[in-house]
């Protein structure tokens, strides 16, 4: 049975039922900006990142020289997604913009995607978006068949299985086209890593990149008045191989740099630090998007990262109705400002609260402290595990330098903020933070709880605040 | 004043225009810099005669548009810059018979149009629209040395690896180019300008095989944001690759144009680049260049130690990863037994080539039909080193290999291939007029001056030298038995060659003088008194170092 291409929209809770729907654990898209976007978090990072981006492409499109390649770089939770959303929900955008989106992990395979992929993807996704907006503008897109007889002549190399089949050579339609279209994105989301051994690579890039510029012709010549802008999403998900992210953007980075596209990609933090000179993008075309803090330096309660977070929250929920005070301030805590994890506790915890009233009717029908320390233990217990090393993981750093580092780093050793490897794991884990002014770093409050498991035999350690401070 | 040249191009069209006052002409071109100049100096000398003077560029305009601006330009003269890309489209993608419809309306035009066109699309241009091609009341040809100065001996031809020419658009070469205009013009820093869009735009060119296009390129972006190359190492602070690619990418266009000494410039500083930083793939190309723009400027010693270092690089890097880097060892090896060559080397020379064609062998059977090519020349040339050393059973056994391969392919792509395959069955026919068997080598002859006449009745500046090379042969095989018809051959030789002998006569000396001395012998064997009027202007030009 075919999936729905995205979940439900967002409805605002006013009872412990109605959590799930209010805190789906997904990007808002553009029909649910007005009512439950919340610029609270934006505020209170203070730098303007979404105007920032906007001032810089408007700019570039109206310029008509150089091209916008940048990219955004933050922590799974802290809204990229959303703020792409608004950006391209943005009058100034839509018109000086054609957008053609590249989801890392719906477009591609995320374990095997090649930078060749990558780039028929882009083919694939531009005959479509140059088609449909000719569409709304009311004109025809006549270069799409030849763009797809184009594309055709191509596939040999990369889709050997593909070339068989009827639909393939069925093209002189409109439908035909689309049957192409369709089972080529098929194919690059389910083969991944397009066969071509190393002679071959880099002509069958070159080629590649030479359709691609046909087509981009074909769209300049139809939509003069539009750039191009391609968002490429997800590419900054823990799903990914480094070595692939790799091969795209430092091996081959020529290849998405050289292309007369505007680029704004999302990429993991670590990464963008790893491979910082290497990467084709301008440095002042990196905007990174900082984690909201919860404690402050000295382990206190950051209130305006908190109020921040509670303003969001209230944008989707009555809390009154739904939280009991305690229990709203542990998730605040156990989330460390990573909005994905605040929902996904949200979500479980009020699952666990609906289950204690289906099972004593006379309890309290609000999520109580209890129903957030059972989540937020089982979060803990996830979070340790991933804080070590699988058998195959390419992240060969020993915990106790892990360990090492995060204490460092907690109790405000500055020689601990030089990024070293050990660093990059564990933003890596969202187990260091990293907020704007000053650029500081800090420990994730879930790790904070860790640290003192792991050195409650250590005189020398000295818990300051900062933990979950559970009651069990 | 010589014929093709600016001076004389400038002299003929304003005569002709200024006699007319109202018609069509078609000028071809073959360097974007000439044609500038040539108009630049027109329009001076139409001015001095009160005319007004218009350029119409149609690279963004529709067709009607195109007819529109036509029809409707108050000036005395209209230099109509490349109609093609609005007949044909940017990708060849349109019928241009639609033109036909408006050819009375173009005509109408109450002044002088001066039509610009490279000559392939000339040729394109008559064949496909006759009915407009006949309106052109006065032809006239710009022509510059960028394609002359391919061959310089009547002897046995080696060949260069084909030029790396992928299928792009020259669109995005334009798109670039404009953009760095605008954004020279908005005064952004001229290194960045250069990096990001100007040089793009000339790879992108080069790539479309629109080297006029190139050089337009670089001179309308010179002009408005200063030389290539100062620009690019300003915009270097540390050594940086893509600086490199990109100075390494201006020396190509200078290559392609026959300015070795500024392509060789760009070309060092790109070799420092990559030494520094140590990036041993693009060391081994720019080194690879720099030999080749020695060995043209004269300084093989040079050239040669360029060739051996390439050499050394490309086969460590083929080592560790054979699969990526044997083609481009391949290529350096070829081009070192060239070097070699050059310095009388014989013996080097041949191992060299060996071990080349024993490469190309080893990837063509890998690689079928990326690497024939490659192949093919590989061959022809090793042929060359074993005829040089007096191995003539060998080489001929190489050389119609070549023949083998290049027939093969030329049959699928005559466009591309028959050339190569005119030249390697010259070379077939030389071998066997060496071994004594002059009846097999006297088809093969022909066969070759039949092929070069079909290329140069297409491309005369391409390809004359080369025709006249194939009816040098021809004299030769003919020269023991039938002088008389060796000397009828080597007659048409020189009197093909004498007009691009006497714009280029330093280019051409060697071949012109082996022709000369060829027919002075046939003429003496047949008891006939050489032609002193053919002979003349050969005498007359000024004597460079060879003659």
């Amino acid at each position: 049975m075919a999936r729905p291409s995205f979940p439900p929209l967002v409805e605002r809770a006013t009872d412990v039922a109605g959590i799930p729907k209010a805190f789906r654990p997904r990007p808002l898209r553009a029909e649910e900006m007005d009512a439950f976007y919340s610029d609270a978090l934006n505020r209170r990072r203070a730098n303007y990142l979404l105007r920032r981006i906007k001032d810089a492409l408007v700019q570039f499109a109206d310029e008509r020289a150089f091209f916008f390649q940048g990219i955004l770089y933050g922590n799974r939770g802290v809204g990229k997604s959303t703020e792409i959303n608004r950006l391209l929900d943005n009058g100034d955008i839509k018109s000086r913009f054609v957008i053609v989106r590249l989801d890392a992990l719906n477009d591609l395979n995320p374990q095997s995607f090649s930078v060749a992929d990558v780039l028929l993807l882009l083919i694939v996704k531009l005959i479509t978006r140059c088609e449909e907006k000719c569409r709304e503008l009311g004109r025809a897109f006549q270069e799409a068949g030849t763009m797809v007889r184009d594309l055709q002549q191509l596939l040999a190399p990369f889709f050997p299985d593909l070339q068989s089949k009827d639909q393939l050579t069925r093209t002189t339609g409109g439908s035909g086209e689309l049957n192409v279209l369709t089972l080529l994105k098929i194919g690059i989301r389910v083969e991944g890593q397009r066969k071509a051994d190393s002679v071959a690579a880099r002509e069958a890039l070159t080629e590649l990149s030479a359709v691609l510029e046909r087509q981009i012709s074909a769209a300049k010549d139809r939509l003069p008045e539009y750039e191009l802008l391609v968002i490429g999403e997800n590419f900054d998900k823990e799903q990914i191989p480094q070595s692939l992210l790799f091969e795209t953007f430092v091996q081959y980075s020529s290849v998405l740099r050289d292309l007369r596209l505007h680029l704004l990609f999302t990429l993991p933090v670590p990464f963008v630090y790893a491979f910082g000179e290497q990467l084709a993008f301008r440095r002042e075309s990196r905007y990174p998007v900082y984690d909201v803090p919860i404690f402050n330096e000295k382990h206190q309660r950051d209130a305006g990262g908190c109020e921040a977070l509670i303003e969001l929250l209230e944008k989707r929920a009555d809390l009154n109705a739904i939280f009991a005070p305690e229990a709203l301030e542990l998730l605040l805590r156990a989330s460390g400002g990573d909005l994905y994890r605040l929902f996904a506790t949200i979500i479980n915890a009020g699952q666990l609260a609906r289950y204690r009233c289906e099972d004593d009717p006379s309890s309290e029908r609000r999520v109580l402290q209890p129903d957030v320390e059972t989540a937020v233990l089982e979060q803990l217990g996830i979070f340790r595990n991933e804080m070590g090393t699988a058998l195959s993981d390419p992240d060969d750093t020993p915990w106790s330098e892990k360990l090492q580092k995060l204490r460092a780093i907690y109790e405000g050793s500055p020689a601990a903020s030089v990024p070293d490897k050990a660093l990059y794991q564990l933003l890596r884990r969202r187990a260091v933070l990293f907020f704007n002014g000053r650029g500081r770093y800090g420990v994730h409050p879930l790790a904070v709880e860790i640290l003192r498991e792991q050195l409650a035999r250590d005189p020398t350690f000295v818990y300051r605040g900062g933990g979950l401070e559970l009651n069990r | 004043m010589t014929r093709g040249s600016i001076p004389w191009v400038v002299r003929s069209v304003r005569d002709w225009s200024l006699s007319v006052k109202q018609g069509t002409a078609l000028v071809t071109y073959r360097s974007g810099g000439a044609r500038e100049e040539a108009i630049r100096q027109l329009t001076a000398e139409f001015e001095h005669n009160a005319w007004r003077s218009e350029t119409l560029t149609c690279g963004g305009c529709t067709a009607r548009e195109f007819v529109d601006r036509i029809s409707k330009s108050g000036a005395d003269v209209l230099f109509v810059l490349d109609p093609d890309r609005v007949l044909f489209g940017e990708n060849n993608e349109l019928s241009p018979f639609w033109i036909s419809f408006q050819r009375e309306t173009i005509v109408e035009h109450p002044g002088v149009q001066i039509w610009w066109m490279l000559p392939n699309a000339a040729i394109r241009f008559g064949r496909q629209l006759p009915d407009v091609s006949r309106f052109f009341l006065f032809r006239e040809e710009l022509t510059d040395e960028e394609e002359i100065r391919r061959g310089v001996s009547a002897d046995l031809e080696i060949q260069l690896p084909r030029r790396e020419i992928v299928a792009e658009d020259a669109g995005r070469g334009r798109d670039l180019l404009a953009r760095a205009l605008r954004a020279a013009g908005s005064k952004a820093d001229a290194g960045r300008v250069w990096l990001e869009l100007g040089v793009p735009a000339i790879d992108a060119f080069l790539r479309a095989g629109q080297t006029g296009l190139a050089v337009d390129a670089l001179t309308k972006l010179a002009a408005a944001a200063g030389p290539p190359v100062e620009a690019l190492k300003g915009a270097m602070t540390t050594p940086d690759a893509r600086v490199g690619g990109a100075l390494l990418t201006v020396g190509r266009l200078f290559h392609e144009i026959g300015r070795w000494e500024e392509a060789l410039a760009p070309t060092e500083e790109a070799v420092r680049v990559f030494r520094r930083l140590g990036f041993l793939p693009q060391l081994g190309t720019s080194v690879n260049n720099t030999a080749k723009m020695l060995s043209y400027l004269g300084r093989p010693e040079e050239a040669l130690a360029q060739a051996e270092e390439a050499v050394r690089i490309r086969r460590r890097l083929a080592e560790e990863h054979p699969d990526a880097f044997l083609p481009a060892l391949a290529m350096s090896v070829n081009n070192l037994a060239s070097r070699l060559s050059d310095l009388g080397r014989q013996e080097e020379a041949l191992a060299q080539a060996e071990e080349s064609v024993r490469i190309y062998r080893q990837l063509a059977e890998g690689h079928r039909n990326a690497f024939v090519p490659d192949l093919a020349m590989s061959v022809n040339n090793l042929a060359k080193m074993l005829s040089d050393l007096g191995r003539r059973e060998e080489a001929l056994v190489q050389a119609e290999e070549s023949v083998r391969i290049y027939r093969r392919l030329a049959e699928e792509r005559p466009d591309a291939f028959l050339p190569d395959l005119a030249m390697s069955v010259n070379n077939l026919a030389k071998m066997l007029s060496d071994l004594g068997r002059r009846e097999d080598a006297l088809v093969q002859a022909e066969e070759s001056v039949r092929i070069r006449r079909q290329l140069a009745g297409e491309r005369p500046d391409a390809f004359l030298p080369d025709l006249a090379r194939s009816l040098a042969v021809r004299g030769s095989v003919l020269a023991e038995d039938q002088p008389d018809l060796a000397m009828y051959s080597f007659s048409e030789a020189i009197r093909l060659l004498t007009p691009i002998f006497s714009r280029y006569p330093q280019a051409l000396a060697r071949l012109m003088r082996e022709i000369r001395e060829d027919y002075v012998k046939a003429a003496e064997a047949s008891g006939v008194e050489p032609d002193a009027t053919l002979l003349a202007p050969i005498t007359a030009a000024k004597p460079g170092p060879i003659l």
